[in-house]
């Protein structure tokens, strides 16, 4: 059998992780999955547990000058209804799972997976978003890609929590999103496309463009944004992002599928872009 | 250990562990069996509760995150009002079949009205996303939750 | 009342506000809790199983605990534990049987089960040809398709996958054995059948066994057969224990190792002469899994109405369903006709297609009406009114209209469904042979007393407000409970469609007999037993005359939108005509409308499911996609009057018409919308994508 335990305080919870090895455990609705086992049994978890979404002080979005800030334990709902935050953030949270999940699941817990479908992440990749990660002594700030390194596979140590995702404010003109999943609602990802950018007098002066589910992480190529932001090539752009792609078959969707659509999709909205 | 929190207005008691699920809390412990497990991973929103007035799937709540927090349920929520103008809506619609979804998705459907948004059709259709019924098509719901918004939009005016 | 009033559900309250209690909602004293120990493995000898220690409390209850080790369906091939061999995976071995959950998973994940692994079989072609892999053969014929004078033919392929139930209450049954009676409780179809079977493995006789059914929340053919061998196993543990044992499976164990709607192909050769249709010849084939379960019934009613809604001279059937090491398949609403009649309306869409003409148009010319004969040679005796369904649904279509819509990636499709309602042939004679009784109590109450069940279908409001009408009382002196076998006769299973057609149709002739008698004191008894009618005519040998008792028809079309850059599909309308006689509560059958719909469009276009070496794939909600709200088309329901005469006010069969339709319809749509050619089911955006590249 397991412990489980409920710090009072984010000081007692890193004292708590810094001297063992805990799933820890905030809106659960990845965790608490993966874990079961018979309905009315326990969950079989093969280590401690530690809660940590009831802690006040993992909870609430900030700006500041330059930056957004969501602690770890916000919800995805707190995200799509934040009078903070700007659309091209909400919109796409108020998408992911469906109402009841968005109460529960939470920004670092969606991040930590780093689940292939994880929704959330390609948008943090073109956002430049940076992750804080705590322990008891210090603080370490990364970049998402540097965080994020595999499938289920980042740089979190066993004494670290996700403190806070900074996400710094850029004035775009616009973003585009679309996700596709294997019906319209409250399913996992296939794949996902999300596109950042701003236009000055008519000319694209930055972009960001990021592809989920079709990787084990999401693909952006930022040489390849600099590119077309000087050639606004269209085909040349895609051809880089191909060869970045690394799609599979699997019980969701095929390899194909992902790639050529996910290319189909880029392509649409780059000319949509330009046009505007 | 004893965990407590506010069930359908009341304050109770629970002896369990923190990583129990609300599900099973409400139903084995205090026989409260209309909050059903359909899927057990949060996909078909059969056991909708509300947690501090906001929906969630119960099967993914450890009754860590309930401590001190108030839980109701469909027999708490079908003592109000509001639940009564529900109801009625869903018979006349002929809106309910095996009745297994039934409770979480009244539940869902006060999670609408909660939001105090004119009912469109994107409203009514994202506000029961997460709510499977393999029985009705969904129509006869659909068309249970428009009226319903007619009528609560009414009473607001 | 009447039977044109309108009234609410006589079950909704106690559903809507969550009090009515379904299997697991219900509190047995002193109740274990049954775990199943599962084959890993799809063919093999079990050699050996190491178990853990036997602690206190916990039971292993496996073959040596039950007296006939076979679940009794339609042959007794399927052993309820398996114990020399295993043929697919997550077939069961043991129950695990304890009061504390926690301490029989544990023992459950410290067993091993030691196997000498074999090649299984996983495709229907590494079958064809192989005797002891076929579990039925078919075939029939109807003119002459080798002395034909034709001058073209068209042949096509087609092909559809598995489709889960996914009722929304798993599978779950309760066994309890005290006073020499063993009570089975639960989420079931067929209280009798599972009689039948507990008579068969355990000897004990029918008189000490009495099974109640309790609210069941959806079924869709799932709780079918599937629960008798739940309960074969449950009164094994219930009989060593002697205690209430409750078996409920965990949603993933419910979506791997339950019953699936048989995957099938449907080889169809058209021959033509000058543009016109002169023969089909069919080779229909399903996957049936490891057992026989009720594989050869859906082969029937796959084959039986292989040429539709229409008069074909010549016509060759070959059907044959295989053994295969895949996932156990059987019943699922439609049992065989949503595999057969998708080739058959795709191959008329594509035919349609190849002679350029409209597809209703093209139709119209070889609609059956009465008089003619069937497939299967025989007389078709009842009014069939498709013409007036297809100019009913042109107009609610605007058919004209929408299908020259110009918009990109817009289509529209159709089909017409017949659908037999009852048992196949003369099976309503001479296997099911239904009774009911209807009962006033002295206080004036009128008991239903039938074993047909309320799954969600509706069965409850419908039977009551027959009696109702014809006895011309309020319908809240109708007394309809959950049947209990120790109450209830033998009034067959609730498949088929034949609730509201046959066992409806029994209580009406009884309620008749018993309005008379109303005001007698005391309490009066009516039993009604089935009579086939004397111009039903049936050959089972030779699969020669009238296959179903009626047949209700469904005129169906489907509005589609594909999204150029992804290939979504969106299904917009779906249009639909249904002669089902006379629908006794309008509400009621336009559920069954929606809910068929539904299933029909996850069946076309949504429900991938795959196997692999005998494994399921898919085995969650997140991952075995059914429609929500979301997904959902505009649904448009109307029909015509066409009463049967044996049916109560005219009433035919419904449950399982409005899915038929619903998955040809759309993949004609898609083709109609991109110009390819759909001959696989589920369409998904993937196929599409892989086509348009080719």
């Amino acid at each position: 059998m397991f412990n489980s335990i409920r710090p009072n305080s984010l000081e007692e919870l890193l004292e708590i992780i810094d001297n063992g090895d805990y799933y820890i455990f905030a809106g659960g609705t990845d965790l608490f999955i993966r874990k079961r086992q018979w309905q009315g049994a326990e969950r079989k978890f093969d280590k401690d547990v530690v809660f940590i979404s009831h802690l006040e002080e993992l909870r609430g979005i900030f700006e500041d000058k330059g930056h957004y800030r969501l602690k770890t334990c916000v919800t995805q709902d707190e995200v799509a209804n934040s009078t903070l935050l700007p659309d091209y953030l909400r919109i796409p949270y108020g998408l992911m799972g469906n109402p009841a999940i968005r109460n529960t699941a939470t920004v670092g817990g969606n991040i930590v997976n780093a689940a292939k479908v994880a929704d959330s992440l390609p948008l943090f990749y073109a956002l430049d978003a940076s992750i804080v990660l705590r322990n008891i002594q210090v603080d370490r700030i990364l970049s998402i890609k540097d965080f994020v390194f595999g499938r289920y596979k980042t740089d979190r140590a066993e004494n670290e929590i996700i403190y806070e995702v900074i996400i710094p404010k850029e004035d775009f003109t616009g973003y585009k999103y679309k996700k596709i999943g294997s019906r319209k609602s409250s399913i996992l990802s296939k794949l996902s496309v999300f596109i950042v950018y701003k236009k000055v007098h008519g000319t694209i002066v930055d972009i960001r463009v990021s592809v989920g589910a079709v990787n084990d992480v999401p693909i952006r190529s930022e040489d390849g944004e600099k590119e077309f932001i000087k050639d606004n090539n269209i085909d040349k752009f895609l051809l880089t992002i191909r060869e970045m792609m690394e799609g599979e078959d699997d019980r969701r969707s095929t390899k194909l599928y992902r790639e050529e659509v996910s290319l189909r999709i880029i392509k649409n909205f780059l000319e949509e872009i330009l046009e505007e | 250990m004893i965990i407590a929190f506010e069930l359908n207005g009341e304050q109770v008691t629970v002896e369990t562990t923190l990583s129990m699920r609300l599900l099973d809390i409400v139903r084995n412990d205090f026989g409260l069996t209309g909050t059903k497990e359909g899927c057990s991973e949060g996909e078909c929103g059969a056991c909708i509760v509300f947690l501090d007035g906001k929906v969630v799937n119960s099967c993914m709540v450890p009754m860590s995150n309930v401590i001190g927090r108030s839980v109701v349920t469909i027999e708490g929520f079908s003592e109000t009002e509001r639940y009564k103008q529900i109801e009625t809506a869903f018979r006349n619609e002929g809106a309910v079949q095996c009745g297994f979804c039934i409770p979480g998705m009244i539940m869902a459907v006060e999670g609408i009205l909660r939001l105090n948004k004119p009912l469109t059709d994107e409203v009514i259709k994202e506000g029961l996303s997460g709510n499977i019924c393999r029985c009705t098509g969904y129509q006869s719901i659909y068309e249970a939750v428009r009226r319903l918004g007619e009528e609560v939009w009414q009473d607001v005016q | 009342m009447k039977i044109r009033d309108r009234m609410c559900r006589v079950d909704s309250v106690e559903k809507i506000n969550g009090k009515v209690r379904y299997i697991e909602d219900i509190d047995f004293e002193n109740l274990h809790y049954a775990r199943t120990l599962r084959s890993s493995i799809a063919k093999g000898e079990i050699l050996g199983i190491d178990y853990p220690d036997i602690p206190e409390g916990v039971w292993v209850v496996d073959a040596s605990d039950t007296p006939v080790n076979e679940v009794l369906m339609i042959k007794g091939d399927m052993p309820v534990f398996a114990d020399k061999e295993v043929n697919y995976i997550g077939e069961p071995i043991a129950l695990i049987v304890g009061k504390d959950k926690q301490q029989v998973i544990e023992f459950l994940n410290g067993t091993v089960v030691n196997y000498r692994e074999s090649d299984g079989l996983f495709h229907m072609n590494e079958c064809r040809g192989n005797e002891d892999r076929t579990y039925s053969s078919y075939q029939y014929q109807k003119g002459d398709i080798g002395e034909l004078d034709y001058d073209d033919t068209f042949e096509k392929e087609y092909s559809t996958g598995y489709q889960e139930q996914l009722y929304m209450e798993k599978q779950g049954l309760v066994g309890e054995y005290s006073d020499n009676i063993l009570t089975i409780y639960g989420s079931m179809q067929c209280p009798y059948y599972i009689k039948n079977a507990l008579i068969h493995s355990t000897e004990l006789p029918g008189d000490n066994i009495r099974v109640i059914q309790n609210t069941t929340g959806g079924a869709f053919g799932g709780k079918e057969e599937y629960p008798s061998l739940m309960a074969c196993q449950l009164a094994a543990a219930a009989l060593k224990i002697k205690a209430p044992v409750e078996l409920i499976f965990d949603r993933r164990e419910d979506i791997l190792y339950t019953t699936k709607r048989h995957p099938s192909q449907t080889r169809i050769k058209t021959y033509l002469k000058e543009r016109k249709i002169v023969g089909m010849e069919f080779l229909y084939e399903l996957d049936g899994g490891p057992y026989w379960g009720l594989t050869d019934v859906v082969l029937q009613r796959g084959i039986l109405t292989l040429t539709g809604c229409y008069n074909i001279e010549n016509v060759k059937v070959v059907g044959k369903a295989y053994k295969t090491n895949n996932i156990f398949t059987g019943a699922f609403r439609g049992f065989g006709s949503p595999q057969s009649m998708f080739a058959l309306e795709q191959h008329m869409n594509q035919l349609a297609r190849y002679l350029n003409k409209d597809p209703i148009e093209f139709r119209r010319q070889y609609f059956v009406k009465k008089g003619d004969l069937s497939a299967t040679s025989g007389v078709f005796n009842e009014t069939i009114m498709l013409n007036e369904m297809a100019d009913k649904l042109e107009k609610m279509s605007d058919y004209e209209e929408i299908k020259n819509k110009k918009d990109f990636y817009h289509g529209v499709g159709v089909a017409f469904i017949p659908h037999g309602g009852g048992f196949t042939g003369d099976g309503e004679a001479s296997h099911i042979k239904s009774v009911v009784n209807l009962k006033k109590d002295e206080s004036g109450y009128v008991h239903i007393l039938v074993s047909s069940v309320e799954m969600g279908q509706g069965a409850k409001t419908v039977l009551s407000k027959i009696v109702a009408s014809v006895l011309d009382i309020g319908i809240e002196r109708i007394v309809y409970d959950d049947p209990d076998t120790f109450n209830v006769p033998d009034s067959g299973p609730t498949v088929a469609s034949r609730t509201t057609m046959v066992v409806g149709g029994l209580l009406y002739k009884a309620a008749e007999k018993l309005k008379s008698r109303m005001n007698e004191n005391g309490e009066v008894l009516i039993t009604e037993t089935f009579k086939q009618p004397d111009h039903i005519k049936w050959d089972q040998k030779h699969l020669n005359g009238n296959a179903y008792l009626s047949y209700s028809w469904a005129a169906v079309i489907a509005e589609v939108e594909v999204d150029p850059v992804t290939f979504e599909i969106n299904c917009t309308n779906i249009y639909g005509i249904y002669d089902v006689g006379l629908p006794i509560d309008e509400d009621t059958f336009i559920g069954q409308v929606h809910g068929g719909v539904a299933q029909g469009l996850g069946y076309g276009m949504l429900e991938v499911m795959d196997s692999v070496d005998g494994l399921i794939q898919q085995n969650s909600f997140s991952s075995y996609a059914v429609p929500t709200v979301a997904d959902m088309p505009r649904m448009y329901t109307d029909w015509i009057y066409n009463p049967y005469k044996e049916g109560p006010y005219g009433a035919k069969a419904a449950g399982e018409l409005t899915l038929v339709g619903v998955a040809p319809a759309i993949a004609s749509a898609v083709q109609d919308a991109i110009g390819i050619e759909i001959n696989d089911l589920p369409v998904t955006s993937e196929k599409i994508l892989a086509e348009v590249l080719r």
